[in-house]
């Protein structure tokens, strides 16, 4: 069994104009003991994707729906008060972007990371206390941290800080948001390998989202691509950076500028299309530069390119 | 080629309070010298908190230098007051990182264009509109008509981005400081506004200071790199060699830190160096990076602060591996 289905999930937006179609029909699956890269550039709805599978929704959300079946169960079906007593934070917890700004500036950081554990009545203060410090080793923070506040640490500390947190019940899952964007770079290299051996010695899923898709073949095993509040491409890291068949894919990761090669870097030109009126057929179509005939009109379905590697691409219709 | 802009020995130290009574000096900039030719991209590479920004308001004169000179074509400009920077002013422009807080939102694209043109008394109402389609369409905002008489929040980030440099372009400048021009661009649209650079800087000469944390498009963009590391110049070379051959432990680990699309990498750890940057108010002795430095050479390198040096060829290095 899978520990995660997700599916034709949807959350819009209501703005006073119009509706905003944010995360427009997602379906993946992810293993246990494996992490999904979501890669999108701004806009492309991977942030509001998060918000929508820990059911944190916007007070302007709309049409809210689909599954979401986390260990067997359809949590989707959820009441609010059930998500959040018997999901969040415990079988699922979060990381958020910039996260590390939003601890509280006057409670120690101990504290803060034993607050969940106290909350969800795992035992008393001694044995919170235990837990926050064999956390803190595990994040690789001395363990008199736990009596410091928040600003005495540095960016890195604090969002190990934010990572113990959000590991304090044992949850199946973890979201991670851009949780080392705000980091430079030698530190974001320390957070990657401390993320690769949590996922390594503990057998935790992640999920992690980025617009750095350079950055999310630094820990994933599958690699979901959006663009224009949909997955465009979805398959093992191998299939979608050895040999991408979604021309956004293709572009997205030629865009990078390689440190090792001569090769320049190309664009995308044009902008991402507007979700409160997305392009009818492919959202993509606008920019593609092998648009053809269905692209316009027609929505392009999920073709198979082989076993766990799929992509929306009427270019890959004749293959079926 | 000739010599635009000449560094010397510049200090930027600021004062920080420290309690309520005590302040403490914070030396952002410790001693940094270095020159650009005219025509040439001079990238300057660092972290957080590596002086890299400071470098580039001291180089634009948006702030006075504690100590040390800054030649501009000749002419010392470090110190001067402000009242005889007019002509400098009008030579060295900027673009800045946050397309959505440089332009004035109640102003429209026209408009925006025109004031430095109005403070530099160019023209007449005639000239100017010239010269503001004439920059628009530069930057291929077309038609230029149409997107003059725009607002800022009717344009995308990159638009936005390409009116700043449209800015910068109109009074003709010898100079551009570009600092993290593209880091809230999105990476798939990022070289457009590179290759926009690059092309408008090969059309009219102009001289650029490219201030950026991404090594990677320094070494597309730019013909030199120089890496900081806590105030000071680290590393100082031709792109491709600082990228290729780094002679200081900095930069390898800096290129080493940074991530290419590879599916391999995420069954290996990533070589990293330990700890964190010192903080600027207590800088270590000797080297500044001797704590974190995997080759750090004991009883010399946190005795001795090592100088700048050439090692190889318009390559120079401050490090006691390479002593000359």
């Amino acid at each position: 069994m899978s520990l995660l289905e997700v599916r034709d999930l949807r959350m819009h937006y209501a703005t006073r104009e119009a509706v905003v179609r944010a995360v427009d029909g997602i379906t993946f699956g992810l293993e246990r003991g494996q992490a999904l890269g979501i890669v999108g550039e701004s806009g492309s709805g991977k942030t509001s994707l998060s918000l929508a599978l820990m059911r944190l929704l916007p007070r302007n959300a709309t049409g809210y729906s689909g599954e979401v079946t986390l260990e067997g169960e359809n949590i989707a079906a959820l009441s609010d008060d059930g998500f959040r007593q018997l999901i969040r934070w415990k079988r699922m917890s979060m990381v958020f972007q910039g996260a590390m700004n939003s601890l509280n500036p006057v409670l120690k950081v101990g504290h803060q990371v034993a607050e969940p554990y106290l909350q969800a009545n795992r035992g008393g203060k001694g044995p919170a206390q235990e837990r926050t410090l064999e956390l803190f080793d595990l994040v690789r923070l001395p363990g008199e941290v736990v009596n410091r506040y928040p600003h005495e640490l540095s960016g890195g500390m604090k969002q190990r800080v934010m990572i113990a947190m959000s590991l304090v019940l044992n949850p199946s899952l973890v979201i991670l948001d851009e949780p080392t964007s705000a980091l430079d770079v030698s530190i974001q290299a320390q957070m990657m390998n401390l993320l690769k051996d949590l996922k390594r010695d503990l057998g935790i899923s992640f999920i992690f989202i980025t617009h750095d898709i350079a950055l999310a073949s630094d820990l994933c095993d599958r690699i979901a691509v959006m663009y224009g509040g949909q997955i465009v491409e979805l398959g093992s890291s191998e299939d979608v950076f050895l040999s991408p068949k979604h021309p956004y894919t293709q572009r997205l990761l030629d865009s990078i500028p390689r440190l090792t090669s001569e090769e320049a870097p190309v664009f995308i030109s044009g902008a991402p299309p507007d979700l409160t009126a997305p392009p009818i057929g492919c959202r993509f179509s606008p920019r593609c530069p092998f648009a053809f005939e269905p692209c316009a009109d027609r929505v392009p379905p999920a073709f198979i390119v082989k076993e766990g590697h799929e992509s929306r691409c009427w270019l890959l219709e004749q293959g079926q | 080629m000739t010599e635009l802009i000449r560094i010397e020995d510049l200090q930027v130290h600021f004062q920080a309070r420290k309690g309520l009574l005590n302040s403490v000096v914070v030396r952002a900039l410790d001693g940094v010298s270095l020159s650009l030719e005219r025509g040439e991209t001079l990238a300057v590479v660092g972290e957080s908190g590596s002086g890299k920004t400071t470098l580039g308001r001291a180089a634009l004169r948006l702030l006075r230098p504690t100590g040390g000179r800054i030649f501009f074509d000749g002419e010392e400009i470090g110190q001067t007051h402000e009242s005889r920077l007019k002509e400098f002013r009008r030579r060295a422009q900027g673009v800045f990182q946050d397309p959505y807080s440089s332009i004035d939102p109640f102003m429209s694209i026209g408009q925006t264009l025109e004031e430095p043109l109005a403070i530099h008394g160019v023209g007449n109402a005639q000239e100017r509109t010239a010269l503001i389609h004439k920059s628009l369409e530069d930057v291929n905002l077309s038609p230029a008509g149409e997107v003059a008489a725009k607002y800022p929040h009717m344009l995308s980030g990159g638009q936005r981005q390409r009116v700043g440099i449209a800015r910068a372009l109109i009074l003709k400048p010898d100079f551009i400081l570009a600092d993290e021009p593209v880091s809230m661009i999105d990476a798939s649209s990022r070289a457009e506004i590179l290759y926009l650079m690059r092309d408008l800087q090969r059309a009219y000469g102009i001289t650029f200071l490219y201030i950026t944390h991404d090594i990677a498009t320094a070494r597309h963009f730019s013909d030199r790199i120089a890496v900081m590391y806590a105030g000071r110049i680290v590393e100082m070379g031709p792109s491709d060699r600082i990228i290729e051959e780094p002679l200081h432990p900095y930069t390898d680990a800096l290129i080493r830190a940074i991530p290419e699309p590879d599916p391999a990498n995420r069954l290996r750890q990533r070589p990293v160096i330990p700890g964190e940057p010192p903080s600027p108010t207590e800088p270590p002795t000797g080297c500044r990076f001797n704590p974190r430095c995997p080759h750090a050479i004991a009883g010399t390198c946190e005795v001795i602060d090592p100088p700048l040096i050439e090692v190889k060829p318009a390559h120079q290095a401050a490090c006691h591996l390479w002593p000359g």
